[in-house]
């Protein structure tokens, strides 16, 4: 068995356009990790062994497992001093639960303007807002201790628990390091009725913005990718680049455009250029926008960029992006949580057929795997790859 | 971990070029304190006395 091709290989072969045995299947596993491991929550966020126990438990119900696993970083990012990547509760209204629903529910986001003035921000800096008024004043009842603790130690303690998940199930991490695209940080501490009006009356201030947010963002995910081990760890060399709804429909072609494609182009360069792999991850559906994402990879060396797909036509993706940038997409959510294992069979076997072909495609769910998805439909899509996928 | 794997990772170890400590300190520095980054680093420890520019005139803690 010494010559098998190992995850890590496939996953490789595919950021580099080569079909190699198969094609790579990695359903993105955040929050389903934890529910079909048995374990809270609470547990996910706070002891990491458990959460890479529940991993592994969750890869066996559900066949074997993806040829990478997403190390669920956002449960780091949510709890260090100023939090991360928008995962912020010390500035933002995010609410936390122990348990899954009905009793709870996964951590959830109620947005109110944070950022009053974008200049002052920029010119007094982040820190000021956490003396902002509308800053909840839950933060001060959390002990000091524990902010230090999430921030300077918890990722060391964090890193060694996935570092021996990697080793003991020979399964590479999705990433090392996460950062968020500016123009959805705007959002985060703006709220969409602030920013959709900053839009209009002031959009020069708004890119201002994005290019003040867009160091801090990348660097700390360098950081964070350090010590998760990036050039030892399998897959911790890659950044997770993300947003939710930074594309059409959420934001008009000619909006992203202006406004979003610029700190996206920025931020790839900057995690290429350093040696880091680029994974963006963007939702919606960017199929209008797929002639300037073409530019994604310009100027970059080749193997360095993926775009992770949500609602986007993945077979004209394919063909405009096909040979520049690896695909990584989209088994609809909706589709594992009601649909039968006949029907994702079906269509995984269509979008591999649409996408394998020159290698450049990893078979993934639309965003993430639905915490509820059924176990058995995740089962069909993983061995649809094989069934379907052989190269 | 097989020589394919292992050899990935050497050629991804050689080409990485991380941010040094200093350097994600000063960019750290520059989003939390904005234009007064390089005052807040050159007096640390003693930069705890700046904290009175985080606030937001009328609104400092001492103003009412």
């Amino acid at each position: 068995m010494k010559d098998r091709v190992s995850r890590y290989e496939r996953i490789h072969a595919a950021w580099n356009h080569e079909e190699r045995d198969r094609v790579p299947v990695a359903p993105l596993n955040c929050y389903i990790s934890a529910y079909l491991g048995g374990i809270s929550i609470r547990e996910m966020f706070l002891e990491p062994e458990k959460l890479t126990a529940a991993t592994a438990k969750t890869r066996e119900i559900i066949g074997g497992g993806g040829d990478q696993e997403d190390p669920n970083i956002t449960t780091l990012d949510h709890l260090s001093l100023l939090g991360k990547s928008g995962w912020d509760q010390v500035t933002l209204n995010w609410r936390i639960w122990d348990e899954f629903p009905p009793e709870g529910n996964i951590p959830s986001f109620f947005e109110k303007a944070i950022i009053e003035d974008y200049d002052d921000v920029m010119e007094r800096g982040a820190s000021t807002l956490f003396f902002n008024k509308n800053a909840s004043p839950d933060v001060f009842k959390r002990s000091l201790d524990d902010f230090l603790y999430y921030e300077f130690e918890y990722p060391k303690v964090y890193a060694a628990a996935w570092r021996k998940f990697v080793e003991e199930q020979e399964t590479p991490v999705m990433m090392g390091g996460r950062a968020t695209i500016p123009f959805e940080l705007v959002l985060y501490y703006r709220g969409f009725p602030q920013l959709v009006r900053d839009v209009m009356t002031q959009p020069d201030k708004v890119k201002e913005m994005c290019e003040w947010l867009l160091e801090r963002e990348i660097v700390n995910a360098f950081k964070q990718a350090m010590i998760m081990g990036s050039g030892e760890v399998p897959g911790a060399e890659v950044i997770f680049f993300q947003a939710g709804v930074v594309g059409p429909p959420y934001v008009s072609p000619q909006v992203f455009e202006e406004l979003v494609w610029p700190t996206l182009k920025k931020g790839v360069d900057m995690i290429v250029g350093r040696g880091f792999k680029a994974h963006v991850h963007m939702d919606g559906d960017l199929t209008s926008v797929l002639h300037i994402l073409q530019d994604l990879a310009r100027g970059l060396p080749p193997g360095k960029v993926l775009l992770d797909l949500e609602k986007t036509n993945m077979k004209k993706a394919k063909q405009v992006l096909g040979d520049k940038i690896c695909l990584h997409g989209n088994v609809p959510a909706a589709l594992l949580c009601m649909g039968t294992p006949e029907e994702t069979d079906a269509y995984c076997k269509q979008l591999i057929e649409d996408c394998a072909s020159g290698g450049g495609f990893i078979l993934a769910t639309e965003c993430e795997t639905p915490w509820n998805a059924k176990p058995e439909n995740l089962k069909a899509m993983i061995n649809s790859a094989s069934k379907y996928g052989q190269y | 971990m097989n020589e394919g794997t292992r050899r990935i990772l050497e050629e991804t170890k050689r080409g990485l070029k991380p941010p040094t400590q200093e350097e994600c300190d000063r960019v750290m520095a520059r989003w939390l304190f904005g234009k007064n980054a390089d005052k807040m680093m050159r007096y640390a420890p003693w930069s705890f006395a700046l904290m009175k520019l985080m606030w937001k005139k009328g609104e400092e803690p001492w103003a009412n």
